[in-house]
């Protein structure tokens, strides 16, 4: 075992780490805007939008990441549908964790007290702007805390994109095992790459709970 | 476009042969994974600092990692660090055990400072020692009210498992990956199988899952 190849390879895995960083982000804002669009449909008094939202979570939750990921890029290319890798693993990963977005911020819109939406709703606003004038600002911090596990989550399923050829950080380390077979070393450093991003992640979203904690 | 190609005995066996072992290895790491995050949740809560630090470094640590870098670890680096060569399926199972054990650890650790402490204190005062108030009143309370959220792991277990093609065991993916590698080469069928065949196995626990969360104790 030679720990020194580790040493050699800090800037890779640099690059790696942004990747990491760039994907997760991007995937991130992705999830965020079709989630609150989704939960929202799952709320209105509308039963074929509901119907709509509740299939688009349950067959999304219930398929395996990597058979959605693995559909983008080798499946869509068949019927002339083309991104590079990047790009597939970005809407994949945003489309997935999409689902679990919805499922938080619904959770958090059947936290807000049924009054609040008739009050805005007597006072003659519509269904849409009571609904992001009163009750999406309050389901909103109800549902920071479980955002941020969703968004812990979607870092750690970003390695992922290493499975089609995406340099992040498993995938630098998988690219580097394969010059100079330092299996053990490699693999460390990328969980430490991965603590990096995924510790201070983690104990921000402990703070979050506690201070939304009702 | 005729589908013959897929549906036909053949194929669809080697399909089937594939949910055969993602539901072989879910179920051993189930099992495993169970166990050991029983013990794991114990040991986080032991009143010793040299029992509780390990398994608390262990818990976070093993949370914190991908489980895809996980299965890299114990497909590629740990038969160099135990000089064993492992089968693709072993070191799947290994993997899978390990990480779920973790998330495990966490439900069941909950569940068990839920528990009302009443209720122990009157299992210590009947004369129980504290093994067997653990072991008959918290452990069996604690499983239950966790109930929703251990059936919840085991469907991302469920789901985790296709990760295991990429270390090459003939899992559903995999095997659906070879399908569509042949010709006619048309691999959007062969997702839409293999998708609905996951759907309808998460679908299910996790209905089970929801079932037992409507039940009360």
């Amino acid at each position: 075992m030679d720990w020194s190849v580790l040493r050699d390879s800090s800037g890779a895995f640099g690059l790696g780490l942004l990747v990491t960083l760039e994907v997760s982000i991007l995937a991130l804002l992705l999830a965020l805007a079709l989630g609150v669009v989704i939960a929202t449909l799952r709320a209105v008094p509308n039963r074929i939008l509901r119907g709509i939202g509740a299939t688009y979570v349950e067959v999304l939750r219930n398929i395996p990441l990597l058979v959605q990921l693995f559909f983008v890029y080798f499946a869509l290319p068949s019927i002339g549908i083309r991104f590079d890798a990047f790009t597939c693993g970005v809407l994949a990963l945003g489309i997935y964790t999409s689902a679990f977005v919805a499922e938080a911020i619904r959770s958090g819109i059947a936290g807000v007290p049924k009054g609040q939406l008739e009050a805005g709703l007597s006072s003659g606003m519509s269904y849409a702007t009571a609904m992001r004038l009163i009750v999406l600002p309050q389901a909103i911090t109800r549902t920071i805390p479980p955002l941020g596990n969703q968004a812990l989550n979607l870092i750690k399923n970003s390695s992922l994109v290493s499975t089609i050829s995406v340099l992040d950080v498993l995938g630098t380390a998988n690219l580097l095992d394969s010059r100079s077979f330092q299996f053990v070393p490699m693999l460390v450093g990328a969980a430490i790459c991965y603590l990096i991003l995924t510790l201070p992640t983690a104990l921000g979203v402990n703070l979050l709970e506690k201070r939304f904690a009702r | 476009m005729g589908l013959g190609w897929l549906f036909n005995i053949p194929t669809l066996t080697f399909l089937g042969w594939g949910l055969v072992t993602t539901l072989e290895l879910a179920a051993i790491a189930i099992v495993i994974s169970f166990i050991a995050g029983v013990f794991l949740a114990i040991g986080r809560l032991s009143q010793i600092p040299l029992v509780r630090w390990p398994c608390t470094v262990y818990i976070e640590g093993m949370r914190a990692l991908p489980v895809l870098l996980v299965i890299f670890f114990c497909y590629f680096a740990l038969p160099k660090l135990i000089g064993i060569k492992l089968q693709p399926f072993t070191a799947g199972v290994i993997a899978m055990s390990i990480f779920t054990a973790a998330l495990i650890a966490e439900i069941m650790r909950a569940g068990i400072l839920a528990v009302p402490k009443g209720l122990i204190e009157a299992a210590l005062s009947q004369g129980l020692r504290p093994s067997q108030v653990l072991r008959l009143i918290t452990l069996p309370i604690a499983v239950r009210q966790m109930m929703p959220a251990l059936v919840a792991q085991f469907v991302t277990l469920l789901k985790d498992t296709s990760l295991t093609a990429v270390i090459g065991i003939l899992e559903l993916l995999r095997r659906g990956q070879l399908v569509f590698g042949q010709p006619p080469f048309q691999p959007i069928p062969v997702f839409a199988l293999i998708a609905l065949i996951y759907f309808v196995c998460n679908f299910g626990l996790a209905s089970i899952g929801r079932r037992l969360e409507t039940r009360t104790i």
